[in-house]
């Protein structure tokens, strides 16, 4: 199997009665490679993955905005979420040097080009 | 066969298949959904309420929230984070200021409101005001001692 996960850990949380939903993402292109940013509010380390396999990046992150111990639900707009998505890679990104962060509430995913595609400045010799 | 749309660094694989289904299992894609942010949970226990919103990227500096007896506002401003000098190819997380009222169901002690934020969500404790939790009411009797 060519699939591997990078270090945000694996997903913990049973997902029986979620909401699936596809988070927001913005994208994109930079001097690197690409930059894909996601809303995943209520997810921790321990509650979201991210996974290559061949040549398809799946985010899958869980998030409860549960009650308090002790507390009755009056209102609830948001219901237990998985989030999921999945993106496919273009081939001059290297799935192998992805890198992933997460920081209130926002996931960051940076895929950096592969070095044979990426911008280089040529130098221009003078005799 | 997938084509690529030249703008797109990326695309989804599963757009024809599994986001459909997840607009079709829940009506909830958040990336057609404009107009309430941020949603709330309430909760209620004896002592008082706790509110819970997601607030994705949004900084604590950056949330303005007030109580006034019973009503809590929450405002605030979403500004993506943008990469100097990087390509926009696909921009769906909502920018743009937002704000949010509800009335609680009974006053709140105003002095004693906690909020934090964790994970990109608010939850903001609101114990209820003494004067609105049970209180026992002596029923007086007329006339003398009998």
């Amino acid at each position: 199997m060519s699939g591997h996960s990078i270090p945000v850990s694996h997903r913990s949380e049973g997902e029986g009665a979620r909401h699936r939903i596809a988070p927001p993402v913005d994208v994109f292109e930079t001097a690197e490679g690409v930059l894909l940013v996601a809303d995943v509010p209520g997810c921790t380390a321990d509650t979201l993955s991210i996974e290559v396999e061949d040549d398809t990046l799946a985010i899958e992150g869980a998030a409860a905005f549960s009650a308090p111990a002790g507390f009755q639900e009056r209102l609830g707009e948001n219901e237990p979420i998985l989030y999921v998505r999945s993106f496919k890679l273009r081939p001059d990104l290297d799935p192998a040097k992805i890198s992933a962060s997460l920081k209130d509430g926002v996931l960051a995913i940076q895929i950096p080009r592969t070095h044979e595609t990426r911008a280089r400045r040529i130098e221009i010799r003078t005799s | 066969m997938l084509r690529w749309r030249d703008l797109h660094a990326l695309d989804d694989l599963l757009a024809a298949s599994a986001e459909m289904a997840d607009r079709a299992l829940s009506e909830r894609d958040p990336r057609r959904e404009a107009a309430t942010f941020p949603r709330i949970n309430l909760y209620e226990c004896e002592a008082g309420y706790e509110l819970v919103a997601p607030l994705p990227g949004v900084p604590a500096s950056s949330i303005d929230l007030t109580i006034e007896r019973d009503v809590l506002t929450i405002r605030g401003e979403r500004t993506p984070f943008e990469p100097e000098g990087a390509k926009i190819v696909r921009r769906e997380r909502r920018r743009g200021p937002f704000a949010r009222q509800v009335t609680l169901p009974a006053p709140i002690a105003v002095e004693r409101v906690e909020a934090a934020m964790r994970e990109g969500v608010l939850r903001v404790l609101l114990p209820k005001s003494p004067a609105a939790t049970a209180r026992r009411i002596e029923i007086r009797t007329h006339g003398g001692p009998s």
